[in-house]
């Protein structure tokens, strides 16, 4: 039984983790927060993690997922009591923009509203077992809302405006109801304009991430 | 020559089919036009049975096609929900001639069915022609028309580009609407789907007559569509969930069965293109020397499916059941007829 980061908070997850770890770093603050990413969201609608007589494990076999424990130095997500930040289930970016939606969609094949939430129901489910574990074991503390999308996102050369939101809020939608009911506070950080795309300060050299939100990253954390 | 059946082969005879039947070996059927190969470009349909081709034609990585693949982010344990990779198209099963001529009409622009065509329950709108590949329905009307007219187009371009079609025949028994003439695959208000009313859908139970009739008006669409098409017929052997003649299952499902398998040779004999795969035979008569169905008699069981699939790859491909293995990417679990997609099976709930 080992924790043996002096930060406040651990977080794990997809890549998002680590441009929010790099936020806070970045203003001294590693105090707050410790933690690494397990790799990119597609790793999540796939099993990762298992419970074996009663305890939570990572897939030890994933590289990150060693790394993380290592970086973060604890031994045991057990022992992470009240101090998981998680990034998972909550980035709609890699959904969004699945290879799929060339196919499928406005003015390309049908797909029936059904349809497309069983698909994110499928992409979803392992997310969503893992969170309700971390709850039910009084691990987490919060979970991490991705950052929206900038409004040159290659998508929108698919799909109008209004259905790239709404597809993003339907793959967010199950992980924020399941985290509304369960009590887990979702940290939203505001990095959207008006319109929802994601402001030009926080544009980063990958799309799907925001970057130059130390600041607000570490308000976020100290109001939690 | 002594007699007439003095230099037939040793497939002519009872004694030899015994022999190999009983030992599981493979038969000797001929094999139908040329021998087929894995680039055959193959398109499938029919009854709830005829799944168990199109698996296994894809297991074994033959040229099957398929023009409405499932979207990739739906878990393959849902694709079959959605009507997905059961055949070549997404048109759901497809249980009698009368369907088939219907949807090939309907996809080269004979007939607009849709207004005696959508259903509703529960505020959700179902394709009649295919209840089984939407679950919970679709939000409106012109959603089932789009889906529906995307759907045509695809089954078009999937007969226009196949070299053999593999159709399974499985009823007989069907409901039209009076109007119209539009046959349903399921009767209106099975699973509260749609709505009854004896004035606008009647009940029909097909003839020889009327098989052949509906198949050879489907062999004139495919010769216009495709002239080089070859097809092969098979029968289900999977007895009626439920009649609605007056005959009891047992009677209604041999009267099926054999108007099926008599009109197939009446097609035969009128098609120098169709040919006939008896896996129906091998099913029924399986029964005479180990369990072939499933403890409801009415599921085929998974070996002897194993059995009818051992003998469609030897006969028409050439390829020996040994063979067969090495060509299946691992080891799969046995089919099962449990795990089939069929609307029919839910009349076996109204079962008093």
């Amino acid at each position: 039984m080992q924790n043996k980061t002096t930060a406040k908070y651990i977080i794990l997850g997809d890549s998002q983790v680590t441009a929010f770890v790099q936020g806070i770093k970045d203003k001294g603050r590693s105090d707050l927060l410790a933690g690494a990413s397990l790799g990119a969201g597609s790793r999540f609608s796939a099993p990762f993690f298992s419970v074996d007589d009663g305890v939570l494990k990572l897939d030890e076999d994933a590289t990150l997922a060693r790394l993380w424990f290592q970086r973060v130095g604890v031994d045991d997500l057990e022992n992470c009591r009240g101090q998981l930040i998680v990034s998972m289930g909550l980035s709609s970016f890699r959904f969004c923009n699945d290879k799929v939606w060339r196919t499928f969609g406005e003015g390309r094949r049908f797909l029936s509203d059904t349809l497309i939430d069983t698909m994110i129901h499928d992409q979803q489910k392992y997310v969503l077992e893992f969170y309700k574990q971390l709850t039910e074991r009084k691990l987490i503390r919060a979970a991490l809302l991705g950052p929206p999308p900038t409004e040159d996102i290659a998508l929108l050369k698919l799909m109008s405006k209004a259905r790239l939101f709404d597809l993003a809020r339907r793959f967010q939608q199950p992980v924020i109801n399941y985290l509304e009911d369960s009590g887990v506070k979702i940290i939203e950080l505001p990095l959207a304009r008006k319109d929802g795309f994601l402001k030009s300060q926080y544009h980063s050299s990958h799309q799907g991430h925001a970057s130059n939100f130390g600041s607000l990253a570490v308000t976020a954390l100290e109001e939690l | 020559m002594v007699h007439p059946y003095d230099n037939l082969p040793d497939r002519n005879f009872w004694k030899s089919f015994e022999r190999d039947f009983r030992s599981a070996q493979m038969l000797d059927i001929k094999p139908p036009f040329s021998e087929l190969s894995a680039k055959s470009r193959i398109g499938t349909a029919g009854s709830c049975f005829a799944q168990h081709i199109a698996r296994n034609l894809k297991k074994y990585g033959m040229n099957f096609i398929d023009v409405e693949p499932a979207p990739s982010l739906l878990g393959a344990e849902q694709t079959g929900r959605f009507g997905y990779d059961m055949y070549s198209a997404r048109y759901g099963n497809i249980y009698t001639s009368r369907q088939l001529l219907q949807l090939m009409e309907e996809a080269h622009g004979r007939g607009v069915r849709s207004p005696d065509a959508i259903w509703k329950r529960d505020g959700r709108f179902y394709d009649a022609l295919r209840t089984g590949v939407e679950p919970l329905g679709l939000a409106s009307e012109d959603d089932v028309r789009l889906s529906r007219a995307e759907h045509l187009k695809a089954i078009k371009k999937m007969f226009r580009s196949i070299d053999v079609f593999v159709f399974t025949l499985g009823l007989t028994e069907t409901w039209e609407c009076v109007e119209t003439g539009t046959v349903f695959p399921v009767a209106p208000g099975v699973q509260g789907i749609g709505s009854y009313a004896p004035d606008r859908v009647r009940f029909l139970n097909l003839s020889v007559t009327d098989v052949v009739q509906d198949m050879s008006r489907v062999m004139a669409w495919l010769k216009r569509i495709n002239p080089n098409l070859r097809v092969l017929l098979t029968v289900s052997p999977v007895p009626l969930a439920a009649t609605a003649s007056d005959e009891h299952a047992l009677s209604a499902t041999f009267y099926s069965k054999s108007v099926l398998r008599a009109a197939v040779e009446q097609l035969r004999a009128k098609f120098d293109c169709v040919e006939y795969f008896p896996s129906y035979e091998m099913v029924t008569f399986m029964s005479t020397v180990r369990p072939a169905f499933d403890d409801n008699l009415r599921n085929v069981r998974p070996e002897v499916v194993e059995y009818v699939m051992k003998n469609f790859f030897n006969s028409y491909f050439g390829i020996p059941p040994e063979q067969l293995q090495e060509l299946a990417p691992e080891q799969s679990a046995s089919e099962n007829e449990a795990d089939l997609i069929c609307e029919e099976e839910a009349l076996s709930s109204y079962a008093k």
